[in-house]
């Protein structure tokens, strides 16, 4: 720590447009905090079971079964891709969705650890964003028997697939931290962003793929900054290219490295208040 | 000449008095029309508090309940951010409160001594070279790769004790721990204070232990309503003490 050993300042105020650099510094500074954050997630949620790890793979893997289905009643026989953009799109929700809840309430679920000992708040909300990243990462690795079976050529588009990984973090972490001191007075956003994950569900392309979409609705529905980095996963999975214009792929980029670094600046400023709410 | 370690000038801190409301429909909707009219009551903890401890030195906390002695260590360890005043200190500053708290208890202890070491900001390599000492120091030998949720309370606040000190903090706060496990170990908890404090560290104790803090402490301090109202050598404060709450 101060290992100069001067009588310094603690815990004093910093300024708002300084919040992204103290984050950045705070996890240099507690990397070993986070790695071991992530791995006890990681223990924690395969603990006694048979299958462990296993579980991350299949769990979207069953999931998407009975997706499958569902099309196949609503819409007729699908693609023969349609199975693994279906898991794609799975994985890649549940890895937003768990991420977002889980930084908004990363405050209020670690009520009892804020208050014995200090450490910078914002490791809990990164951890598990990186727990939730490496799931993720696991749960992808079901694509590689699809990608032979169902005989796709992986070409340099594959690389997309990192972008959009990173994109999907960020958007959750700066949503979540913006809103995670929020939640330590009224509850009322985590009810209500549970919901939100839950329809965004239906209205992000996890059961359908953009191309399914109505060219009048496109506007609208690029909107929503979920589209362009699951479709860059999928696509990029499936050996494809993006297909969107570059005005809605700048767009969801510029969304979401704006609402990280706003997030950030928003979980500094208001920290310190929020920890006394707990 | 020993140097200042820390500086708490003048301090002062305040919560927001949050009402209890049940969980019935009632009171939600009661809730909802109060909407955005709150008004917000504060609770004064700590009200313009100085103090200056010096490096090795042992400072004891006395008070009533809810006095703000609890709140006064989680300020100077950084948990609460003074709403005036500041505070400045030098090298790491531990806290140790509620024993136990950080841990998981679906985890072996094994595994929570990283965890809570690297809470205390150290990496596992360093826990590894100061694993066998916190094994044998927690006398866990036969559980420390059990769950935690095996242990019994005192084991479970003797590990946390022996990983807290033995990261060899610069600054060691002890909220309320010392009255943990048996009667031998509270004896080499003790030990282990004192040494603590012979490395020309410091130690802040709150403690509600008259006997002890006498016994241990350099000088005492008395907290009323979030503010100082003695200080001074140990037996005098104490008998101040005893007159007040009297």
């Amino acid at each position: 720590m101060n290992k100069e050993k001067r009588l310094a300042e603690i815990n004093k105020a910093k300024s708002f447009w300084l919040g992204p650099w103290i984050i950045w510094l705070n996890i240099q500074k507690h990397k070993f905090l986070i790695s071991n954050f992530i791995q006890r997630d990681l223990r924690l949620k395969y603990r006694n079971s048979v299958l462990g790890y296993f579980w991350s793979l299949l769990e979207p893997l069953m999931l998407s079964g009975v997706y499958f289905i569902l099309f196949v009643i609503i819409k007729g026989s699908p693609e023969p891709n349609y199975p693994l953009w279906v898991i794609i799109g799975v994985i890649i929700w549940g890895h937003f969705s768990q991420s977002l809840n889980g930084s908004i309430g990363s405050l209020t679920q670690n009520s009892g650890l804020i208050k014995q000992v200090y450490f910078p708040r914002e490791i809990f909300a990164i951890a598990k964003v990186g727990s939730n990243l490496v799931i993720a990462s696991l749960g992808l690795l079901v694509s590689i028997p699809l990608i032979y079976i169902l005989d796709i050529q992986p070409n340099l588009n594959l690389l997309m697939v990192p972008v959009g990984l990173v994109m999907v973090s960020m958007l959750s972490l700066g949503v979540g931290l913006s809103l995670a001191c929020l939640n330590t007075t009224n509850r009322d956003i985590e009810h209500f962003f549970r919901f939100v994950t839950r329809a965004g569900f239906f209205l992000s392309p996890v059961m359908w793929t953009i191309e399914m979409v109505p060219k009048s609705l496109e506007g609208y529905i690029m909107a929503n900054p979920m589209v362009v980095p699951i479709t860059m996963v999928r696509n990029g999975i499936d050996g494809r290219s993006l297909g969107i214009d570059s005005i809605f792929i700048a767009y969801s980029g510029i969304f979401c490295i704006i609402s990280f670094l706003f997030g950030c600046m928003i979980f500094k400023h208001y920290e310190a208040r929020a920890v006394k709410k707990l | 000449m020993s140097e200042t370690v820390i500086e708490v000038d003048n301090v002062s801190i305040k919560f927001p008095k949050t009402r209890v409301t049940l969980g019935t429909v009632e009171s939600s909707l009661m809730k909802l029309t109060r909407f955005g009219k709150t008004q917000e009551d504060f609770f004064v903890a700590l009200n313009g508090i100085n103090l200056e401890v010096n490096e090795g030195e042992i400072l004891g906390i006395i008070g009533r309940n809810g006095s703000g002695k609890s709140t006064l260590l989680r300020t100077i360890s950084g948990i609460y951010r003074p709403d005036k005043g500041s505070i400045k200190s030098k090298g790491q500053v531990t806290l140790m409160a509620g024993l136990g708290i950080g841990f998981n208890v679906n985890l072996s202890g094994r595994e929570n001594v990283y965890l809570y070491g690297s809470i205390l900001g150290n990496s596992n390599k360093i826990m590894n070279e100061l694993m066998d000492s916190i094994i044998d120091f927690s006398e866990l030998n036969g559980f420390i790769d059990q769950p935690l949720r095996t242990y019994s309370a005192g084991m479970r606040a003797r590990l946390g004790f022996s990983i807290a000190s033995a990261v060899n903090p610069d600054i060691l706060l002890i909220d309320e721990v010392l009255s943990v496990g048996d009667q031998e170990f509270r004896e080499k908890s003790m030990a282990r204070i004192l040494e603590i404090v012979k490395g020309s560290r410091t130690v802040i104790i709150v403690s509600h232990n008259f006997t002890t803090m006498e016994q241990m402490c350099t000088r005492l301090v008395m907290i009323e309503k979030g503010e100082i109202v003695a200080n001074g050598n140990p037996a005098e404060v104490i008998a101040e003490y005893s007159k007040k709450v009297k």
